[in-house]
């Protein structure tokens, strides 16, 4: 069992997850930024590999993507600093990005690579269920990484019932019919949503993301959910202080109140 | 010619890697492409508008002073002689059909150089739905005149204003338009990219530019069959056209630059 599943065997409440690119604001803050996460009491740190066209994230996410790679950030470097972080954390990581950097990288090699520098899991919003099932199922379970798919408003019972049975770790709940970082506050409408998949008693725990940014609607995910995953914001902070541990001390303050 | 299979495979490349927030959008088009297009209904209005509207067929003309310079018989195939002066039309008023079945009222593209901007501004335009074209803020500065075309045609032209400001921004915009408007919007896609069933559906919808290729050709020259079809211009339009020829597809997904 990797750290991504037993965290949610000793916590299944307020679980929060927070996201950060790779690479920004500074090229070597990687590692400032996850123990700082974990000593401000986060739960579960997601890495973001800085891509050019960050398909499902909005404007916040993209441009700190830009400046990383513009900063020098590579897949390389970043599988370094990884591999130099799990020797002193034990906080569950998971890496973020878009199917084509793993292509680019070769798909065998890139989820060796991931397993070897102790990443637990994956987010990769642009691999299908289907690609995953047929090419590459097999090695990332062997390789004991928990993929965690997505589900939509939009998505039909059937198919969540599919991405059930094939995550590991979470399932992620986009919030509403969007791009990350796009709304402040959640709405009835989305309510409903959380409602009608709660009733569907899937067998995987469920964080929402996307629009969640702030003690309210953080507490009000939590009630829905078995936790919350926060991005835009967190990028937002960093980019009004760059003093990562001082930011992050008060960012992660303001979520939990 | 390789055909794509049930997945949206052209052999080893194609498929459909997008975000799952995309999924229903490119579900729902993929289930009824074809059923749409085989309707007698829809022949008839596409076949129609391709004739009345766009102007076709375009004639085949022999270029005889082109022929004696290279020493071969070349025809040039008239496609700047459609209506908005490309062969982007053709898949414009295609897939306008197909949008209006699947009961959208709110259209999205992007465009490069402006042309399938302005072919889907006038199809928009043509059918009286709302139409937003992404744009590359370089390419907005670049391609002024068909950025006035659009506005003209009642289209809003979006800049995209990330990376490098052009056609991959512009269609990185439009998705993302497609993500936060997934019940309302149709996404106009002018090339064979994109995710299945894009690719297929755009061939499809030129595949009139070699059809009439043949028969004009035999009434030419008795041969329905050119030795060698060479196509310029856009080249991610090019092998559209040549659809019933034998050919080999590109179509992975759209690589763009990552560390590593």
């Amino acid at each position: 069992m990797n750290r991504i599943e037993q965290l949610f065997q000793r916590k299944d409440k307020n679980v929060l997850n927070i996201y950060f690119t790779a690479g920004y604001p500074g090229l070597n803050d990687t590692e400032d930024i996850i123990l700082s996460l974990e000593k401000a009491g986060v739960d579960l740190v997601e890495v973001g590999m800085p891509y050019s066209d960050p398909l499902a994230d909005g404007p916040t996410i993209q441009e700190s993507g830009t400046a990383a790679l513009e900063n020098g950030m590579t897949l390389q470097l970043l599988f370094e600093q990884l591999a130099a972080v799990r020797k002193k954390t034990e906080m569950p990581l998971i890496m973020m990005g878009y199917f084509n950097q793993v292509m680019q990288y070769g798909e065998k090699a890139f989820f060796e690579k991931v397993a070897e520098v102790g990443v637990d899991g994956l987010i990769l919003p642009d691999l299908p269920l289907f690609e995953y099932e047929n090419h590459y199922k097999d090695l990332v379970e062997s390789l004991g990484l928990a993929v965690s798919f997505l589900i939509t408003p939009q998505t039909e019972p059937e198919r969540i019932r599919k991405i059930d049975d094939l995550t590991h770790g979470f399932i992620y709940m986009v919030s509403s019919s969007s791009i990350t970082g796009a709304k402040s506050e959640i709405t009835d409408t989305q309510i409903a949503y959380f409602n009608r998949i709660n009733d569907m008693h899937l067998k995987h725990k469920r964080l929402i993301g996307f629009g969640i940014s702030n003690q309210q609607t953080f507490e009000t995910a939590c009630q829905y959910a078995n936790g919350a995953i926060i991005g835009s914001a967190y990028i937002k902070a960093l980019k009004n202080n760059p003093n990562v541990a001082e930011c992050t001390a008060e960012f992660v303050k303001m979520v939990k109140g | 010619m390789i055909a794509v299979d049930e997945r949206g495979y052209y052999g080893e490349f194609g498929g459909a890697y997008i975000p799952e927030m995309l999924w229903p959008n490119v579900q729902e088009l993929r289930e009824n492409y074809l059923k749409f297009m085989a309707e007698p209904d829809f022949q008839r209005e596409f076949q129609s508008l391709l004739r009345d509207y766009v102007g076709r067929p375009t004639p085949l003309y022999l270029a005889k002073r082109l022929s004696e310079h290279f020493g071969v018989t070349i025809y040039l195939k008239r496609e700047d002689l459609c209506h908005t002066g490309a062969h982007k039309i053709n898949n414009t008023v295609g897939q306008i059909l197909m949008a209006k079945r699947l009961g959208k009222t709110r259209i999205i593209a992007e465009t490069g150089a402006g042309q399938h901007g302005v072919a889907t501004a006038t199809v928009c335009a043509l059918m009286g739905l709302e139409c937003i074209v992404y744009m590359g803020e370089v390419d907005i500065e670049r391609q002024a005149p068909n950025v006035a075309r659009m506005k003209m045609l009642g289209a809003e032209v979006r800049p995209a204003t990330s990376g490098s400001q052009t056609l991959k921004d512009a269609t990185n915009e439009a998705i993302r338009d497609w993500i936060n408007n997934p019940v309302d919007t149709h996404y106009i896609i002018g090339s064979v990219v994109g995710p299945h069933p894009y690719p297929d559906m755009v061939a499809r919808f030129q595949s009139v530019i070699s059809e009439e290729i043949k028969w004009q050709l035999e009434e030419h020259t008795g041969k329905d069959y050119p030795d060698a079809v060479i196509a310029c211009g856009v080249v991610a339009a090019t092998p559209q056209e040549l659809l019933p020829f034998p050919q080999r597809y590109p179509g992975a997904p759209d690589r763009g630059r990552s560390g590593g």
